[in-house]
């Protein structure tokens, strides 16, 4: 209950005065405190739309300083290091961002830090494309310029150099990669969710996070959403541009489209690409690996340890890896095939349909085909003979059939 | 402006999705930080920098659109963010006029009819508006006047008040304290002639 007359505020009483969560205490105080933090009166929110000005103007100057020259190096960059070809691509986003700072160096007339200790390189290279739509100012001045922004805040009028710098008239608006789109990405929902460390695991719940969809809804993260179709494809299609060792949302990866998630799968190593298709159902992976076309889908299954591919196939249910294996090229089949151990071989011909083996078989050189077909125990080899057809058993090379009658004597 | 309560319940989730629209440069978002932090700013660096505190709030944004792409954390460690390039444009800005750090927030022509802390007391329980009322917190010694606004006025939490003060939180929350005590007892006693 609220008292009128009390000098005895307990720290408690103290705490929930000064967060505004009393509800005893001296009355006059309160009565004080909530006057002090009464809403916005009038006047006080009157360098609200001089503010917005300077944020645009920030906004046109600074991007790829934003992005990519903070001083936390973010999750995804830390990784990129790591990858001969995000190292690339970490280089060539730099050399973006330097062209991007000096060339709109000159529009500056916020005086930020960054582009006044920059703006000689503008003079000095003479790299100054922005210079024709924007005025060019002195880095001595850049501080005057800032301290006129401010008093113009103050005063609710635009800063001047607010309407000749948009965004469209500067150079560095060439887009980003999706490599530094999804790292971007990456990091601000890991800040939005509190996750600092930015190892792996972080960054694939980052990306399975529901604060997710909060920060994809910017427009600078569309060219992602276009890229793959649709939003439920993008925690994927970044988690494997980033490298990641799983797949955020593996049930999703499906809604990646073919042609994007092809090339995406060819870009990662073996190693990595191995971990991803092991994290997949095997539902998702069958309709993955159906999707890709059959290039991809063999450069995929080649570059792969053969204790993967054994692993994949034998995940599969059998008409997936039927058809898997029936999709691949001729000579992408054969090196799968005669890669497998014995024990696995077996395994995924004989869950094979026979029409399907057959097929298999015939589109094979002959002498690959002898090869797979001579790893296999006989009781197999004997299976087959009795199951293939005689039109498939006819086309299949001399010494198989000699090796059969060989393993299955009269 | 609202009570802690009210923050928790509805806008602490929402501020601090502004927070991160605003870092991707999200206007609106960024309209919703403003409105909600501009109001608390004003009145803070009125008591720092007396009628130059529009200037300095202007300056303070200023920066924050120019650095908010480094800030990581919520609304709460925004709110002490700002408050902490508030709090240093206003000692450059003192340091450039050679004045003393703190000094009574009010216009030069209020100071004539300046009594004293009871007077002002009684003139805040006649009509308690805003000015009145932050009138009333700076006339407290200085700590506990900047601990007292920083704490109930800007928002921050002990931790955060003390990191931006340059000391320990123990001691703002003595300050913050002693502060509320000294504003209760002359309230009191301005009450109690008023009534009398």
């Amino acid at each position: 209950m609220r008292t009128r007359h009390t000098h005895r505020i307990t720290r408690r009483t103290a705490e929930q005065l000064l967060s505004g969560s009393a509800r005893s205490g001296p009355e006059q105080l309160i009565d004080v405190l909530n006057a002090a933090t009464a809403p916005a009166r009038e006047g006080e929110l009157a360098g609200e739309q001089a503010a917005m000005a300077a944020l645009a103007e920030c906004e046109a100057t600074l991007p790829f300083v934003a992005n990519h020259l903070g001083p936390a190096a973010t999750p995804g960059e830390r990784k990129m290091f790591r990858l001969p070809l995000a190292k690339v691509l970490t280089v060539k986003a730099l050399a973006w961002s330097l062209v991007g700072l000096v060339t709109a160096g000159a529009a500056a007339a916020a005086g930020t830090v960054a582009l006044s200790s920059l703006g000689s390189a503008s003079r000095d290279t003479g790299v100054s494309s922005g210079s024709a739509a924007a005025p060019r100012v002195h880095p001595a001045l850049a501080g005057n310029a800032a301290q006129g922004a401010a008093r113009g805040i103050a005063r609710g009028v635009l800063p001047a150099a607010a309407g000749s710098a948009r965004p469209a008239s500067l150079p560095h608006s060439q887009p980003l990669s999706p490599v530094q789109l999804c790292t971007d990405l990456t990091s601000k929902v890991e800040a939005a969710i509190g996750d600092t460390e930015g190892d792996d695991t972080e960054s694939e719940q980052a990306l399975a996070s529901p604060s997710l969809a909060t920060v994809l809804s910017s427009p600078a993260f569309e060219p992602l959403i276009t890229k793959v179709d649709d939003a439920a494809a993008v925690p994927d299609y970044c988690g494997l541009l980033l490298s990641l060792p799983r797949v955020p949302v593996p049930g999703a990866l499906t809604q990646v489209p073919a042609s994007v998630l092809d090339s995406t799968l060819a870009s990662l190593p073996a190693d990595r690409l191995a971990q991803v298709f092991g994290s997949l159902p095997a539902g998702t992976l069958s309709r993955v690996l159906g999707g890709l076309p059959s290039a991809e889908l063999g450069n995929a299954l080649t570059s792969l340890p053969a204790a993967d591919v054994t692993m994949i196939l034998t995940t599969l249910p059998d008409p997936a890896a039927g058809m898997i294996l029936t999709a691949l090229p001729t000579s992408a089949l054969g090196t799968v095939l005669t890669e497998l151990p014995a024990s696995s071989l077996d395994q995924v011909l004989t869950g094979l349909p026979t029409s399907t083996l057959g097929s298999l078989l015939v589109a094979l050189p002959s002498s690959t085909a002898t090869e797979i077909l001579s790893k296999l125990p006989s009781t197999v080899l004997s299976g087959l003979q009795g199951a293939l057809p005689s039109s498939i058993l006819s086309q299949l090379p001399l010494n198989l059939t000699t090796s059969w009658g060989g393993a299955s004597p009269p | 402006l609202l009570t802690a309560d009210q923050r928790t319940a509805h806008n602490s989730a929402d501020l601090t999705a502004a927070v991160e629209g605003a870092r991707r440069g999200d206007a609106e978002s960024f309209r919703v930080l403003y409105r909600d932090a501009q109001p608390r700013l004003l009145r803070y660096l009125a008591y720092l920098v007396d009628s130059d505190a529009e200037d300095i709030a202007s300056e303070t944004w200023l920066q924050a659109t120019r650095d908010l792409h480094a800030f990581h954390g919520d609304y709460e460690n925004f709110r002490g963010w700002i408050a902490t390039i508030a709090r240093h444009r206003a000692m450059d800005h003192l340091r450039r006029r050679s004045r003393q750090p703190i000094s009574i927030p009010m216009p030069i022509e209020d100071l004539t009819d300046f009594a004293g802390p009871d007077d002002t007391a009684s003139r805040a329980i006649e009509a308690i508006t805003t000015d009145s009322a932050l009138r009333l917190i700076a006339t407290l010694p200085p700590d506990q006047a900047e601990a007292v606004l920083l704490r109930a006025v800007v928002g921050l939490d002990a931790k955060t008040a003390a990191a931006l003060t340059g000391k320990r939180p123990g001691a703002v929350r003595t300050a913050a304290y002693r502060g509320l005590r000294t504003l209760a007892k002359r309230l009191a006693s301005a009450e109690d002639q008023a009534a009398s």
